[in-house]
């Protein structure tokens, strides 16, 4: 009983701590400007453009997969700073990821994105395939 | 209208003439029944073309930019004074393609869109390879996926490397790759993913580079089947938001100089297998940085076969004339990183081309839409390109 | 004296470099030879100097057909405008593609930046009309956030490319 309260607060808090730390104009205009182009006001993306809308909180459920988020060209190449990446990384997940998210979202930080993002993926493709692969597996456990 | 016109009255001139002489033994016309009568000519005759091109040749592609689907190549002698002796030939590009010529084989090719009912229907994409001497289509290869990309033309969007035995063909969905086609075979052998980066500038034996969103290149290196032996990343070498490059480099010997839109030349050693960033260098004098002069245009800079490059420039630039073109073409010497002389054009121009060998033409497109040829030594303006066919060539090629 | 004729010899600099690039598309369309003279009025739904902030309504001035209206800051195509659809309309018959490029570009009547989606309209050939080349912000290739020189109609059953949106999607953020 106490471990489910526990893991609620954990949870809950959490949940406040990830919101605060977006600031949700500055986010937006950065959507706009450095992703909306392709992935579309929605994040529904279309045309060969990956969907965020229902799905990018998906990539959340393994460490390689919250990795991916950073490395996709994309993320990784982008004009955006590391903090301003990082903010748009959490904003967008919590305004496209809906029922995909699991619970306990930790947000990404400058640093982690710093690190992450001098390693972007060349054969994304093939690499997203198997990132969600191995999430596929983890969930049929 | 105007031939028409000419016609008629010549026509109804010559009855009149005719009338008037019917009583008269003489012909009015001059003309000489006692000559021998012009020989029978056969029909059916198709012209060729001579190989190599002579090095005053050159390829206006005009895009079409107002009917996409009816681009066009025009070959042209800009050393001839006449349209009968300058144009050539010609063949099509559908749908803003991209065109390169291959110097050891007898082909160029295009990089082509097709739908099955002109501007609608099925989508075809197809890089076309036509016969240098017949302009006739030689062979296809056909897209399996349609993902080219199309756009303004770019010189670096379809290439050949190792020696001509491979083509690469760039596309973008926006995801980008770079299809690479076997030339012996005229087959599909892969295609590499290139994400972030755009087109392809080849590096060393066998392989390209790419210039990528951050001001970085990425280095692909492929085996003689076009599998990818190592992609390399370098770190950027310039700012794409406050200080951007062209795309648009002048290659010389394996050395890329990259023009940026604030008059500094960014050198790109492409020479091994992995681009290696060499110095960047200031185009300009302190007066002419005060008058703010810029590379502009859409074909903004080519080389001839001394190591120099030719740069169009205005004054007065700022964000936002980076497509206009300019004034003034400026001729560099890539190492010794000197001007060597500005050419005050007769009209502003948005494209320039230079020609081959010792004594090379330029030819420039004016804004007017206009072909001018200017000796490229010299500067001296020579002619322009009256009647080309062309409405819109937005880019000059000098025949290889 | 001396003061106004620098003045007036940098303006004439000004319209001189402006006509000679006009010249440029002379032949590609003679929209833009008209544009730079079109007077910027605000339009009849400007709000008065003497409303109350609750009766204002947003506004935005020019003509949405010339070249030189404030959202085509970095547009580079035949002005849809011009072609049977509006500024943020599609033409009859054609279809908006969904992956474009996106800039701002700013308001002069109420001082604001604006971030603007730069939609191509496809699936018929060139509209011809209103041919409008503005490249502030507009970035090569590499930038494909930025870049105006491609073909847009991605993504579109056609990629025929027939003309150009600019649609408001939202406001630039400017740091405090």
């Amino acid at each position: 009983m106490s471990k489910v309260c526990i893991v609620m607060l954990l949870v809950m808090s959490s949940g406040v701590a990830y919101s605060q730390q977006i600031n949700p104009a500055r986010a937006l205009y950065n959507y706009q400007m450095s992703c909306q182009g392709c992935h579309g006001p929605e994040g529904q993306g279309g045309g060969g453009v990956p969907r965020m809308q229902g799905f990018v909180g998906l990539f959340l459920n393994t460490a390689q997969g919250r990795d991916f988020l950073v490395q996709v060209p994309g993320s990784a190449n982008s004009a955006l700073g590391n903090s301003e990446l990082a903010e748009v990384l959490n904003w967008m997940i919590e305004q496209f990821g809906g029922s995909s998210n699991p619970p306990g979202l930790q947000p990404y930080t400058a640093r982690e994105v710093g690190i992450l993002r001098k390693s972007p993926l060349n054969e994304v493709n093939a690499y997203r395939a198997s990132v969600l692969a191995n999430i596929t597996k983890g969930a049929a456990y | 209208m105007h031939r028409k016109h000419h016609i008629l009255f010549r026509s109804a001139f010559a009855s009149l003439v005719v009338a008037l002489s019917f009583s008269i033994t003489t012909d009015a016309h001059g003309s000489d029944s006692e000559l021998p009568p012009i020989p029978i000519e056969t029909t059916g005759k198709v012209k060729t073309l001579p190989s190599p091109y002579p090095d005053s040749w050159f390829w206006a592609f005009d895009v079409a930019f107002g009917h996409m689907l009816d681009g066009k190549m025009t070959l042209i002698d800009a050393a001839a004074s006449t349209t009968r002796s300058q144009i050539k030939g010609m063949f099509n590009v559908s749908l803003v393609g991209a065109v390169v010529e291959a110097t050891t084989r007898n082909e160029i090719y295009a990089f082509e869109t097709f739908y099955s009912r002109g501007n609608r229907g099925v989508r075809t994409d197809v890089v076309t390879i036509y016969s240098k001497t017949t302009l006739a289509p030689l062979a296809e290869i056909v897209w399996p996926i349609p993902k080219r990309y199309q756009g303004m033309p770019e010189r670096y969007a379809l290439q050949l490397i190792d020696d001509e035995k491979l083509l690469l063909a760039y596309n973008f969905t926006p995801a980008s790759s770079v299809t690479v086609i076997d030339l012996e075979s005229r087959k599909i052998l892969n295609e590499v993913a290139i994400p972030g980066c755009t087109l392809i500038y080849p590096t060393g034996k066998r392989g390209f580079s790419s210039l990528c969103s951050n001001g970085g290149m990425l280095s692909t290196e492929l085996s003689p089947e076009g599998q990818i032996v190592q992609q390399t990343r370098m770190d950027a070498f310039f700012d794409t938001d406050a200080n951007p490059a062209f795309e648009r480099p002048a290659v010389i010997d394996g050395v890329a100089y990259y023009p940026g839109f604030e008059s500094y030349v960014h050198i790109i050693d492409l020479r091994g297998k992995v681009a290696r960033y060499v110095d960047s260098w200031d185009m300009l004098s302190a007066s002419e940085r005060k008058e703010n002069w810029r590379p502009g245009g859409i074909g903004l800079i080519d080389k001839d076969d001394m190591g120099r490059f030719y740069i169009l420039m205005h004054p007065d630039g700022h964000d936002g004339t980076q497509n206009e073109g300019g004034s003034e073409v400026w001729v560099y010497d890539a190492k010794k990183q000197k001007r060597m002389a500005r050419i005050a054009l007769r009209s502003w121009a948005v494209t320039l081309g230079v020609g081959k060998g010792k004594n090379p033409l330029l030819m420039v497109t004016s804004g007017d839409m206009a072909l001018e040829v200017y000796d490229a030594a010299s500067g001296a303006y020579l002619r322009t390109i009256e009647d080309a066919g062309q409405e819109t060539p937005l880019m000059i090629f000098g025949v290889k | 004296m001396k003061l106004f004729d620098q003045f007036v010899e940098q303006r004439s600099r000004k319209i001189a470099q402006a006509s000679s690039r006009r010249g440029v598309l002379k032949r590609l369309g003679s929209f833009m030879a008209g544009a730079a003279a079109f007077p910027v009025l605000p339009v009849a739904r400007a709000a008065n100097a003497d409303t109350t902030s609750a009766d204002k309504v947003p506004s935005e001035s020019g003509d949405p057909a010339s070249c030189d209206y404030w959202r085509y800051c970095a547009i580079d195509g035949y002005l849809c405008d011009c072609c049977g659809g509006s500024y943020n309309a599609c033409p009859p018959g054609t279809e908006m593609s969904p992956i474009t490029w996106i800039g701002t570009c700013l308001n002069p009547v109420d001082g604001r930046s604006y971030v603007i989606s730069y939609n191509d309209c496809c699936g018929k050939t060139s509209c011809g009309s209103c041919l409008c080349m503005r490249d502030e912000g507009d970035r090569p290739l590499y930038r494909v956030d930025k870049a105006n020189d491609l073909n847009w109609c991605l993504g579109t059953e056609s990629s025929v490319y027939h003309c150009s949106t600019a649609i408001v999607v939202g406001l630039a953020y400017e740091d405090s």
